[in-house]
């Protein structure tokens, strides 16, 4: 069950809430935005206030297993943003948006996780200066084809110093109990172990 | 040259924006849940200008803003004037953090030194903001209107008159021409302006 501190149930109750999302991509520039008019500051992060976030999708969380999928959109007139935003290592990065609910001086009084996904297609418009990255829940990684495969070469790409699947070749041929060819005689067997 | 707006002003309507989305049950209460933040705007109505020169310099300074794309500063006539004292700029008292709406001003600043209305800025950013209770005393606590945009410290100046805004042209105003009526006076136009964050 979801359990809110004391100062958020009250501002739920009065009718009137203020909060703020944060947004963090984990590129290997990290990205921090908020929507909130001033940048915030949890968990050891700055969230900046930009006009370099254009947009967030509407977010849904639902209580089944659905593949759930937001587009970010980010102005692309800062030199800065650019770099990052066509750099080589952008699939797969962790998103996160965060919810923050602000007290009397917009201090951050609840720091809640409202999504969690990874990047997976972006697309760029010169027309309006903007890329967008789409990202999907946990559960987009099972309508992927699984790439990954029980050989040596395909686990080097990952892991290049791992043998494990050196001999798995060997697990489609036939093995006999005892050797081919000679396959167990039960009496005789029992006699050389002397079981009558 | 944004006092051409001022010279042939008619009307301004100065609005303030503040982002926020309500829901509402059958039984007509409102639940509110805003996001902090803040965007003056202003709808501006000129008068019929008179002369030539006079159309024509409004003519350029309009189209010198490309669309939105070009800030100007703006003494916004009324608004930017205050109605306290505001004998003098005065400093911010200590360090605050961006987002919070009370801060306190150092010194003895008298009686009235602004009132509820008046506009303020620091100098270190060019958001305004509204004073939204009366300032009076010594090192006296100042609400305002909306979250500051950024943190200031305790050597921050605070603009206390002839607050000037920074704006553009709201991008979607279309202003492609002018029209003169019989005679030497051109008919009124209104254009909208906001403030660049």
């Amino acid at each position: 069950m979801k359990t809110y501190p004391q100062a958020v149930e009250d501002m739920i109750a009065s009718g009137h809430v203020k909060h703020a999302y944060l947004l963090y991509v984990d590129f290997e520039i990290p990205l921090s935005f908020t929507n909130a008019g001033f940048d915030i500051e949890a968990d050891g992060v700055t969230y900046y206030s930009s006009d370099i976030l254009q947009g967030v999708d509407r977010l849904s969380k639902q209580a089944s297993l659905t593949v759930t999928e937001i587009k970010l959109a980010f102005s692309l007139k800062n030199q800065q943003m650019v770099s990052i935003a066509f750099s080589k290592n952008w699939q797969n990065r962790n998103v996160q948006i965060n919810r923050v609910f602000l007290g009397e001086q917009n201090e951050v009084i609840h720091n809640e996780n409202v999504w969690k996904g990874k990047t997976t297609e972006r697309s760029d418009s010169d027309q309006e200066l903007l890329i967008t990255y789409t990202a999907k829940n946990i559960f987009g990684a099972f309508e992927t084809t699984n790439s990954w495969r029980t050989t040596l070469a395909s686990h080097h790409r990952r892991h290049p110093t791992d043998d494990c699947f050196k001999y798995a070749h060997k697990a489609q041929e036939v093995q006999y109990w005892g050797g081919k060819g000679n396959r167990i005689n039960k009496t005789e067997s029992n006699d050389s172990l002397g079981v009558k | 040259m944004s006092a051409i707006l001022n010279q042939f002003c008619r009307s301004i309507e100065l609005k303030s924006n503040t982002p926020n989305t309500f829901f509402e049950s059958q039984s007509l209460h409102i639940e509110t849940w805003s996001i902090p933040s803040h965007r003056w705007e202003v709808e501006y109505k000129s008068n019929p200008i008179n002369g030539t020169e006079n159309q024509r310099k409004m003519w350029v300074f309009l189209n010198s803003l490309k669309s939105g794309s070009v800030e100007f500063d703006w003494e916004i006539p009324i608004h930017s004037v205050p109605q306290g004292s505001a004998h003098s700029n005065a400093m911010v008292f200590q360090d605050y953090n961006a987002g919070v709406t009370e801060f306190r001003l150092l010194g003895t600043l008298g009686d009235n030194f602004l009132i509820a209305g008046d506009l303020l800025k620091f100098s270190n950013h060019n958001k305004v903001y509204m004073v939204v209770e009366d300032v009076s005393g010594t090192n006296p606590i100042v609400k305002v209107n909306c979250p500051l945009k950024h943190a200031v410290t305790s050597s921050t100046i605070v603009i206390t008159r002839n607050v000037a805004f920074k704006m553009i042209l709201k991008p979607n105003t279309q202003i492609v021409s002018y029209s003169r009526s019989v005679g030497s006076f051109s008919e009124p136009f209104s254009a909208q302006f906001i403030e660049k964050l």
